[in-house]
């Protein structure tokens, strides 16, 4: 009985214990004995990955993320990925983790970089690319339902003001304005037409008179055109060849013109030089003159003078007439 | 105190009894379990015993253990079918039978299953004992009834009871995954998946935690009430009672507190 019993309750106590650590193991997806490859992950963020949640390499379940914890500086969070058998992520292998499902189940999946340009991996820097035999992959998360229904409720509330608004804005008082306003605008289309209606007669006439206008300017035009004619006919006779001919030798005769003018512009300037040296000592003189020095001067300034001057003058005048009327008077020759 | 029986003082009474008598209860407890740590030294005396007790907390308590758990297994897996309908995945089932398990119906239906057979057959078993006055012969043969009676049912209530609800929990499981591939039409991947996808490893740890407790409590308690059960047959069968109902409530007392304090 002992015996039995003995049997009976360490069978009870190995199933338990074999039953327990088998089943954990199962169901943590590991495997007794089985080749297992380790790979870390860094990523700035973990979202709500989970120890256990599911490793998949094209879309394939390949393994277990294992312990997650934040690097010891504190500017990172270190994922252990187990993965089953031997499995070399490719050299720009990175890890994208994001939602598995709606239902909050979460997964690593092992991708290739330049599959996915626009998100902003983590960089892992090259002397961390490998620690301990351990390949190390830079990670990036997706923003999990939790965030978007955040952005998605702020996105309703600016609705919400938004609708609140237009419900102010489009009051009964509003309501009443917008129909006063319509009665405006029909009252100002009725003018409008009135307008029109007595304005296209004028518009009629305007548009004859600009008709007339433009049949004119096509009859100028016409006559424009055949000037235009006559003139490339007058190009192409040669004549204009000619006439530049003749242009140019006067262009030449005017060149030569011109130099002439130029010495004579100079010569002039030379006269003009000496034309007002002249004109200073002219003045000079007539300030002199005019202060009364010299004999000139006084005889302007001094009236006396003028007077004496007067008189000699008589009186030579009057020894001259003597002088003619009695040259032997005054003259005797003699020879011997 | 004759001034001191007046009607409206009942009341008073009443509370200051009640807890002079839980008092005298935690008093008694404590003594007992110092009492029985002492009669660990006492090898010889309790450790023939101990296969015993294991067999007869252990093995014995297995079929109880395993019908109440194959039967919860199997109506978790159908109520979670028809809880999770719409969007929900199928697979959560899988998740919800193999949580639900783990986490809490396992360890405490197997608890309170434990305490009425087990608790109950420590309490009638000691408490005759006591009453026919057997106990009283065994300490005046110099036999420490403690070490005797009690650390062998203890320590075999410790040690069976993570046994008794691993394998309970497992067999849960099984019934609830063979119920949802033949009753519910769902896929064994798809059960499984939902079984592995939100399991962590502490669930086990967890489950193994308040087995341990529970089985202190159980045996503890049984023993308890047993050794000190007064008033002939009567005696018995109140102390028998009261051990299965204190059992049941401090089992859920500390299913509260362990998922308070560990989850």
């Amino acid at each position: 009985m002992t015996r039995r019993r003995e049997l009976l309750v360490g069978f009870v106590v190995l199933a338990s214990a074999v039953v327990s650590v088998v089943g954990t193991l199962w169901l943590q997806g590991r495997g007794i004995g089985r080749t297992e490859t380790e790979v870390h992950v860094l990523v700035n963020d973990v979202g709500q990955l989970a120890q256990g949640n599911a490793v998949k390499f094209r879309g394939v379940s390949i393994g277990r993320v294992g312990p997650i914890e934040v690097e010891p500086a504190g500017d990172a969070v270190r994922i252990h990925l187990h993965l089953m058998g031997e499995f070399l992520p490719a050299p720009d292998a990175v890890v994208l983790l994001a939602p598995e499902s709606l239902f909050g189940d979460w997964q690593a999946e092992i991708v290739i970089r330049s599959r996915f340009p626009n998100m902003a991996f983590y960089d892992v820097p090259p002397n961390r690319r490998i620690q301990n035999g351990v390949r190390v992959l830079g990670g990036f998360t997706l923003p999990d339902l939790s965030r978007l229904t955040a952005v998605a409720d702020e996105v309703a509330q600016n609705l919400a003001v938004l609708t609140d608004r237009f419900d102010k804005a489009f009051s009964d008082e509003t309501a009443a304005s917008l129909a006063q306003a319509i009665d405006n605008m029909e009252e100002l289309t009725a003018t409008l037409r009135t307008v029109v209606e007595e304005e296209s007669s004028q518009i009629s006439g305007t548009a004859e008179q600009i008709r007339i206008a433009t049949e004119e300017i096509a009859s100028t035009l016409a006559a424009a055109r055949s000037s235009i004619d006559r003139l490339d006919a007058v190009l192409a006779s040669g004549r204009v060849d000619s006439i530049l001919d003749n242009a140019v030798a006067i262009t030449a005769d005017f060149r030569g013109v011109s130099g002439d003018v130029t010495s004579a512009i100079d010569r002039l300037e030379s006269t003009l030089t000496s034309a007002d040296s002249t004109m200073a000592s002219l003045s000079r003189i007539a300030a002199r003159v005019e202060a009364g020095e010299g004999s000139i001067g006084k005889l302007l300034v001094d009236s006396t003078l003028g007077l004496r001057a007067e008189d000699l003058l008589e009186q030579m005048s009057s020894l001259l007439d003597d002088i003619r009327a009695n040259p032997r008077k005054y003259v005797r020759l003699s020879i011997f | 105190m004759p001034g001191l029986t007046h009607p409206a003082l009942a009341p008073i009474e009443s509370v200051g009894r009640a807890t002079l008598a839980l008092v005298r209860a935690i008093g008694q407890g404590g003594y007992l379990a110092a009492g029985a740590v002492r009669a660990l030294r006492s090898t010889d005396i309790w450790a023939p015993h101990i296969l015993t007790q294991m067999y007869q907390i252990g093995v014995a308590s297995l079929p109880i253990a395993l019908f109440v758990s194959m039967f919860t297994g199997i109506v978790l897996a159908l109520q979670a079918s028809y809880t999770l309908t719409g969007g929900v995945p199928e697979y959560f089932v899988g998740t919800l039978v193999g949580k639900t398990m783990i986490l809490e119906l396992g360890p405490v239906l197997t608890g309170l299953a434990l305490a009425g057979r087990v608790g109950a057959s420590i309490a009638a078993e000691l408490g005759t004992m006591r009453v026919t006055e057997q106990i009283d012969a065994l300490e005046t043969l110099a036999y420490d009834p403690l070490a005797y009676l009690v650390v062998p049912r203890v320590a075999a209530g410790l040690l069976m009871f993570p046994v008794v609800i691993a394998l309970a929990i497992t067999i849960g499981v099984v019934a609830g995954w063979v119920t949802s591939i033949s009753l519910l039409d769902m896929g064994s991947p798809q059960f499984v998946k939902g079984l592995k996808m939100f399991f962590d490893g502490f669930d086990v740890t967890f489950a193994m935690i308040k087995s341990v407790s529970f089985g202190l409590v159980v045996t503890g308690v049984g023993s308890f009430f047993g050794f000190h059960t007064v008033g002939g047959a009567e005696g018995v069968g109140r102390a028998t009672t009261r051990a299965v109902v204190v059992s049941t409530m401090l089992i859920l007392v500390l299913d509260a507190f362990w998922a308070a304090a560990l989850l």
